[in-house]
């Protein structure tokens, strides 16, 4: 399955090594960690530590792809959410979250989430959840 | 010459006669035709005391005469007289001792050959006697006739043999015929009611064929003129008349109006029976069986109900045969105590099973009562047998049930007492005599309820005894029990007051052995103190939320970096340089896991929150002092503001250093992308209002939104980056736990504060309870 899903990032390689993917987590040690692999996986990436940072990057138009964390300091993932619903900004999003709370899972899947992946997650889960995205 | 000759033979005679005539004991008058006296006898004379010149003179008759007879007997004279007839008189004579005496006088004409009256012979004879038995007779007679018609009784005689009757004027008034009429038997019939006819020919004929002398009687009715009814009653005696044959004297009563009481009576004794009946009516229908017996013991009735109930007939029941509806075993004891009573003759009662007809016995209550005769003699004895069964199953129940309670109380250790405050008299159940170990028995006094009480408590007893005393109404205690053997027992004792009908104050009371709940209740209190702890420092869900996130956080990384390493290593070329940094990053990630699950453990494994006096500033130093490294290395300059000569609170170490070490964190957090303005962090302690001691956090980080203050203390506002911090959540537990408070505030410039307030230790919080009341709201 993993493989399948490898080759068919490979077979749609020339799209994909342009596409950025954004990701948004207070947690360091995400930040660190997941654009290592992105890019292993061929993605362009690049992280923020809150909503608002990401917001004031002036990287929005090119994002294809948002990976954000439910629960932050600040303005949270939903909130972010919401306001690029009400700028009409449809980034495709996947939530990560450490914490299991299905009243949020709801609201970010009616906000028009992509996937919503509990930490941790697996590469596997990770690359289906970016294949959604990206091709929709 | 023949005149002379007569006169001659008169003479002649007339000597001869008087001495005849004076021999005589009949008086003699010798009368010319007028009436007028020529001669008396010698016995006239003896008998008036008169001369014959006396007797010849004019007056001679209304001397001697009876006043109230002189004109009757001149006119009858006079009348007699004149005709050449005898006639007679009755009449009465005064003689020479002033008495009168009757006489029947006869007067007897002497006639010639011409039948004309030459003399007349006049002689009396003295009827006295018979004229006073007639009188005696016709007055009793007159008794007769009176008594008869008093009694309305008349009287006849019927010669059987001829028909001939004779009755009493009373009769002839009874049978309303005129009195003297004939009595036959066909007027008789003819008054006789038409239903007695036949009566009167059987009467002739039993009449005629008796020949005894005894008595018979009779009754018939009749049938007046006016159609009213008389009832007649007869008692007639056979007798023999002068010539031997049959006659019949008898008396007829008329007894219409005995009939007509005898009517009344039979109406009041139809009555009495009907009463009779009534009562028994009510004999047999009273709900209890109901009996009389003989003096022997015998029985002479049962009521219908006893019939009923034991299904004995009458005839089964006689006499001894009602034994058999008693129960066998109960039979002995009934019949010895019948004999006594019999034997006694006093009333008296015992308690027995009757058979029912069904077979079934019930208890009855059979209770008797002597009935005696003027002379105090047992004629009867009259009992009744009441079913006290239901009673009797309600007594069994009770005794049961007092034996349940006694047994509940020995389960429940509970004891009952009562206690009469004026006499000091005390009561106690056998259990309180268990609780208190003294002898079943033994007489309770306050003295000895004193003497088993523990030392500590006796004052507590006094003062109990004390209020009890006053009067209270009701009291509760709780004291303790010094037994012998060193033991100590807790009793509960609750109690109410009651006044008796001499307003004499009574304690009622239940003492329980709580002993076994108190060492429970300790048990339990440790028990619901490590709960407490454990819920107070944050529900199980919190708890595994708190966890997962906290772990949860490194494992993403591990997982991510480890996945990355993979890919590195497996690409062409490989990418070892990313690879090595990839498993640095796991390890790292991997040693932070772990000390999460450290600081989890050393959290929750503590047994018991261990409280002791601490000064909140030196508390607070060693944090700071441990994590000051960190914070220098965040940038952030921390200041102290600690107030001199706080009172120690009460608390553990351990944890309100947790907590001021999750607040230094968080405050540091705040400030970490703070680049614009110092990284300050102020910790200030102060004492707080008049009993506890305040810590406080102030940082210069990007602080909270107002609606957040509420989310502030939930599991995941808290913990960052780092992941350090166990969350204010916990923090709040513990402070909670020390009967504190934590809260937040935003400062007037950038950041926030928070601050946690925890009582003084006094004494009374120092105590192992660490009872303490929590601050007034700030």
């Amino acid at each position: 399955m993993a493989e399948s899903l490898v080759m068919q990032s490979g077979h749609e390689s020339n799209d994909l090594k342009r596409a950025l993917v954004a990701v948004v987590d207070d947690d360091e040690s995400v930040r660190e960690s997941l654009p290592d692999l992105l890019n292993e996986l061929g993605f362009r990436t690049s992280a923020f530590a809150s909503a608002e940072e990401f917001l004031a990057s002036g990287s929005l138009e090119q994002t294809r792809c948002l990976i954000l964390d439910v629960a932050m300091p600040g303005m949270t993932g939903l909130d972010l959410q919401r306001q690029l619903n009400d700028r009409d900004r449809k980034i495709p999003i996947i939530f990560i979250t450490g914490q299991k709370d299905q009243e949020i899972h709801d609201q970010a899947f009616e906000q028009g989430a992509v996937s919503f992946l509990f930490k941790p997650f697996s590469d596997t889960a990770l690359l289906e959840a970016l294949n959604k995205a990206v091709r929709g | 010459m023949e005149s002379r000759q007569s006169d001659a033979r008169l003479r002649l005679n007339e000597l001869e006669l008087r001495r005849t005539t004076d021999a005589i004991p009949t008086f003699i008058h010798v009368l010319r035709p007028d009436g007028t006296v020529l001669y008396v006898n010698q016995a006239v004379l003896d008998y008036t005391g008169l001369t014959l010149e006396d007797v010849r003179k004019a007056d001679y008759r209304s001397r001697v005469f009876h006043p109230a007879d002189v004109e009757r007997l001149r006119e009858k004279r006079r009348h007699g007289l004149a005709r050449p007839l005898p006639f007679e008189n009755e009449q009465r004579v005064v003689g020479k001792d002033g008495k009168y005496r009757w006489f029947l006088v006869r007067y007897n004409p002497l006639l010639d050959e011409q039948g004309r009256i030459v003399q007349w012979y006049a002689a009396g004879t003295d009827i006295t006697e018979r004229k006073q038995t007639e009188e005696r007779l016709r007055r009793s007679e007159a008794f007769i006739a009176e008594g008869q018609r008093l009694s309305s009784t008349g009287s006849l005689s019927w010669k059987v043999a001829t028909d001939e009757i004779t009755w009493s004027e009373e009769l002839y008034r009874i049978y309303e015929f005129e009195i003297g009429v004939p009595v036959t038997l066909e007027l008789i019939r003819g008054r006789v009611h038409p239903e007695d006819l036949s009566l009167i020919e059987k009467m002739k004929m039993v009449a005629q064929a008796r020949t005894g002398s005894n008595d018979f009687e009779w009754r018939w009715r009749l049938v007046m003129p006016d159609r009213s009814i008389k009832y007649l009653h007869a008692v007639a005696r056979p007798t023999r008349d002068g010539d031997g044959q049959l006659e019949y004297i008898a008396a007829v009563q008329d007894v219409t109006q005995q009939h007509y009481a005898q009517a009344a009576l039979q109406e009041a004794f139809d009555e009495i029976q009907k009463s009779e009946a009534k009562l028994r009516h009510v004999i047999d229908t009273i709900p209890t069986l109901a009996w009389c017996n003989l003096p022997d013991g015998t029985n002479e009735f049962l009521n219908k109900n006893w019939h009923e109930y034991t299904g004995l007939s009458p005839e089964e029941s006689h006499s001894w045969g009602w034994q058999a509806a008693v129960h066998p075993e109960d039979l002995p004891a009934l019949m010895d105590r019948w004999q006594e009573m019999l034997v006694s003759g006093e009333p008296g009662e015992i308690e027995a099973r009757l058979r029912r007809q069904d077979g079934v016995y019930r208890w009855f209550l059979i209770r008797a009562e002597p009935f005696r005769d003027e002379a105090g003699r047992v004629v009867r004895w009259y009992g009744t047998s009441t079913d006290i069964d239901d009673r009797k199953r309600a007594e069994q129940q009770l005794r049961r049930s007092e034996a349940f309670l006694a047994e509940g109380q020995h389960l429940a250790r509970i004891g009952n007492f009562s206690w009469r405050v004026a006499t000091d008299e005390i009561l106690w159940s056998e259990q309180l005599y268990r609780t208190f170990q003294f002898e079943q028995g033994t007489t309770v006094t306050l003295e000895l309820i004193g003497s088993r009480v523990h030392p500590e408590d006796v004052a507590m007893l006094n003062d109990m005894i004390d209020q009890a005393r006053k009067g209270v109404s009701n009291f509760e205690y709780e004291h303790r029990l010094l037994l012998p053997d060193q033991t100590v027992k807790y009793l509960h004792l609750i109690a109410h007051g009651i006044r008796d009908n001499e307003d004499r104050l009574e304690y009622i009371g239940a003492v329980q052995d709580v002993t076994q709940r108190h060492s429970s209740e300790e048990a339990l209190a440790k028990a619901r103190s490590e709960l407490a702890r454990v819920s107070r420092v944050m529900s199980l869900a919190t708890l595994t939320a708190s966890i997962a996130h906290e772990v949860n956080q490194p494992l993403s990384g591990i997982v991510t970096n480890a996945s990355t390493c993979l890919r590195m290593l497996s690409s062409d070329p490989p990418n070892i340089e990313g690879a090595l940094e990839t498993a640095r990053r796991t390890i790292r990630d991997g040693n932070r896991a772990s000390d999460v699950i450290t600081r989890l453990r050393t959290l929750f494994s503590k047994k018991d929150a261990a409280f002791e006096a601490l000064d909140l500033n030196e508390t607070a130093r060693e944090v700071i002092a441990l994590c000051l490294s960190e914070l220098q290395r965040n940038r952030v300059v921390l200041r102290t503001e600690l107030a001199a000569g706080l009172p120690s609170v009460s608390g553990d170490r351990v944890q309100l250093q947790q907590v001021i070490l999750n607040l230094l964190r968080n405050g540091s957090e705040a400030m970490h992308r703070v680049d614009d303005r110092p990284r300050d962090l102020l910790v200030t302690t102060r004492q707080f209002a008049s009993d506890s001691v305040c810590l406080t956090v102030k940082d210069a980080g990007v602080g909270f939104k107002p609606e957040a203050l509420d989310k502030l203390f939930e599991a995941f506002y808290t913990t960052k980056a780092d992941g350090m911090g166990i969350g204010l959540s916990i923090s709040r537990s513990i402070i909670e736990g020390h009967h504190g408070r934590l809260w937040a505030a935003q400062n007037n410039g950038p950041g926030a504060m928070f601050c946690f307030s925890i009582p003084c230790a006094s004494e009374s919080s120092t105590s192992k309870d660490g009872k303490a009341s929590a601050p007034d709201a700030a």
